[in-house]
């Protein structure tokens, strides 16, 4: 048994690079920064552009006045590098790995954070837009969408919520407009998860049994089925299966070895036409997945410093976006028929 | 006893900061009496219309009601024709306290307009004789075939058809005795018939008629009066009006309620509503219902006459937008011409003069 326990740590180390805590660390704590600031770092006023030859000091750097020292290792300062920028969030990609705070832990600059959320019971029904697609089509979509949310509900980020009620909006989309002219049959799809903030005294909260749902929006996390446009800007650490868009705060995953996007311009890619043109009767295939989380809340600025909260929604939707295995995840809804 | 503890409160409470920080709108209790929670949901409900205290009736001259002086300003108030909310240039019942529609929670702030010449049909514009605002204008009794404007598609049958329809809309207008009179304006008609289709393209034919109200201008060069004693005045300006138009898609959302059984729609100002058909006017969004009321992609009918009025619309005009605000805001005077051509917007049965143009065997206006 302990052998079985090592070698699935290990197998995690492998895996992620040695990102994920084999020993859960009790708790919170302030990690020093080792990461050195650069040399040429000057204090500045908000909105003063730094003289030529040096950078600003940003507030996550040690020494701005603004400065606290984040709550995970390698957050922060210490973020590890992503091409020429840092990837603030993946500390948070680590956490929903392997959760190790209490669901119900409370800090507090989040009020309301240890509150139970209530979050929408399936089984989810999907809004079917008035478009070209047949029914059969659109039943199809419906049951993949519902399966996709249920999977996503019961992940570790959305499965019982604290501070954060969640509910999934499905949308059959469809292709082409009702009485419009013809459009590619392409089935096209989007699920919204909606994360909304529980706060005391804010927005309108009601009880649902013991939980709370809040109808204060925060965040959302969408999942858009056979995208039309997959602006994915700085792209990094892509794969066969997949990539991340540090910019655009998103990830691609697609089905099949070839490549699903191409490069546009520096630090953009684009769709490539050629995924949803081959094949007669292909229209309800689903080739490609796109995860985009935005929105925000009162914390959003301390991801930068590491300081964000995992059970924030935001928090929580990043995670979903990151800890979540979306290829596996594409494949088996796509093999639903 | 008490005047020391009011000394006390005073002394100490009104001043301290701690009280001083209380912040006003978060009350302390639900209004449902429970305990306070700050994750609870909250009761906003807006205060119901108190009983209010207006101006009296002095007298009635020659079926024109006169009313007590109001104690502030605006045209409403000083045509004396009103019950005025004492201490305000409200009249009862208008602006932001008009009635609801039944059922919803939707003022109708046109109703001070309308239930005056519902109540005063007889009523006459107040002023000195041989002013512009009293002298009768001249009425045509029919539309003209000269200002009829159709689509060089349209079939000869179908242009003869919807100016029947249109005629006969006019002539039921003009029956409001205050529009018979015609004081201080002319009334004349004119149509525009053209092709329509829905979303389906299933087609239909539609006209437009407008009534225009051109003010009378007595004094100005090229006045004239006829046998009858009837001004005809050049026109100036942009004229107030009602139009009339028949299968139109409805723009803007279903209709919002009914008015004394007609329905009203808002387009984007208040409108009169029929729908002569069974099809509903809007859909909702998404197949299996949900989401927003769209217009309905299929609401014409194929198996009609292309004549046949599915959906009409009546929609009062004014000449200037500060007319339009001051209806709204129940600041219009009823017996001016945009007051007046409100009450003829909502006056008539607008059902059963539909039901009476269309083809035997059609639906019943709703």
């Amino acid at each position: 048994m302990k052998t079985l326990a090592l070698s699935a740590a290990l197998l995690l180390l492998v895996q992620d690079g040695g990102l994920t805590p084999v020993q859960p660390p009790q708790g919170l704590r302030e990690h020093p920064v080792r990461t050195p600031v650069p040399p040429n770092a000057v204090a500045l006023s908000a909105g003063v552009a730094p003289p030529p030859g040096s950078v600003a000091l940003e507030p996550n750097m040690p020494g701005h006045r603004r400065f606290r020292p984040p709550l995970f290792p390698d957050a922060g300062w210490d973020s590890p590098m992503a091409g020429a920028t840092k990837d603030y969030a993946a500390y948070l990609g680590v956490y929903w790995r392997a959760p190790y705070l209490a669901p119900a832990s409370a800090m507090a600059a989040y009020p309301g954070l240890e509150v139970p959320g209530w979050t929408a019971p399936g089984p989810y029904r999907a809004d079917i837009a008035r478009s070209q697609a047949r029914p059969d089509e659109e039943a199809l979509f419906e049951r993949r969408m519902a399966f996709l949310a249920e999977r996503v509900m019961a992940s570790a980020p959305f499965r019982d919520p604290h501070g954060t009620s969640i509910e999934p909006e499905l949308l059959v989309e469809g292709y082409g407009k009702e009485f419009g002219p013809r459009a590619q049959p392409v089935m096209r799809g989007a699920i919204t998860f909606r994360l909304n903030v529980i706060q005391p005294n804010t927005g309108s909260n009601e009880r649902i049994g013991s939980r709370v749902r809040s109808h204060q929006p925060a965040v959302w996390l969408k999942l858009w089925l056979n995208p039309s446009f997959a602006n994915c800007e700085l792209p990094h650490g892509q794969t066969a299966r997949g990539v991340r868009c540090l910019q655009s705060r998103a990830r691609l995953a697609w089905r099949g070895a070839k490549p699903a996007v191409r490069p546009l311009a520096a630090g953009l890619l684009g769709l490539d036409p050629a995924l949803y043109a081959t094949g007669a009767g292909a229209a309800a295939d689903l080739r490609m997945i796109k995860v985009e989380y935005g929105g925000g809340t009162a914390m959003t600025s301390e991801l930068g410093r590491g300081r964000l909260h995992p059970h924030d929604p935001l928090g929580r939707a990043i995670g979903a976006c990151l800890a979540l295995d979306w290829p596996a995840l594409l494949d088996q809804a796509a093999a639903i028929g | 006893m008490r005047l020391v503890v009011a000394a006390a409160i005073l002394a100490t409470g009104w001043a301290s900061p701690a009280l001083a920080q209380v912040p006003a709108t978060i009350p302390d209790r639900p209004q449902t009496g429970a305990a306070y929670d700050p994750y609870g949901r909250w009761e906003v409900r807006a205060p119901e219309d108190q009983p209010v205290e207006t101006t009296r009736l002095l007298r009635v001259e020659d079926g024109t009601p006169f009313y007590e002086k109001g104690d502030y300003d605006s045209p409403a108030v000083e045509s004396r024709l009103l019950p005025i909310i004492k201490g305000s240039n409200l009249p009862a019942r208008a602006g932001p306290k008009s009635p609801y529609l039944p059922g919803t929670d939707l003022r109708f702030a046109y109703h001070y307009l309308i239930d005056f010449w519902r109540s005063w049909p007889q009523a006459k514009v107040r002023g000195a004789p041989g002013e512009s605002r009293t002298a009768a204008g001249a009425v045509a009794p029919r539309l003209a075939r000269t200002s009829v404007f159709a689509d060089p598609g349209l079939p000869k049958a179908a242009v003869d058809t919807l100016f029947a329809q249109a005629d006969a809309l006019y002539q039921a207008v003009l029956k409001m005795p205050a529009l018979q009179r015609a004081q201080g304006m002319t009334l004349r008609g004119s149509v525009w018939m053209t092709r329509r289709k829905d979303v389906a393209g299933v087609e239909v034919y539609s006209f437009r008629l407008v009534i225009g109200a051109p003010a009378l201008r007595i004094g100005a060069p090229g006045a004239t009066q006829g046998s009858d004693g009837r001004w005809r005045t050049p026109e100036q300006g942009h004229n107030a009006g009602i139009a009339i138009t028949s299968n139109i898609p409805l723009r803007g959302g279903p209709a919002w309620g009914r008015y004394h059984g007609t329905q009203v729609a808002f387009l984007p100002d208040f409108a009169a509503l029929v729908v002569a058909g069974d099809r509903p006017t809007h859909v909702s969004e998404f197949r299996g219902g949900g989401g927003k009321q769209v217009e309905n992609p299929r609401f014409f009918d194929p198996a009609r006459p292309k004549t046949d009025i599915q959906i009409l619309t009546v929609e009062p005009g004014a000449s200037n937008p500060v007319d339009a605000r001051y209806a709204r805001q129940g600041s219009l005077s009823p017996d001016s011409i945009h007051g007046r051509l409100i009450a003829a917007s909502f006056l008539p049965d607008w059902r059963a003069l539909v039901d009476g143009v269309n083809s035997p065997g059609a639906p019943r206006a709703r």
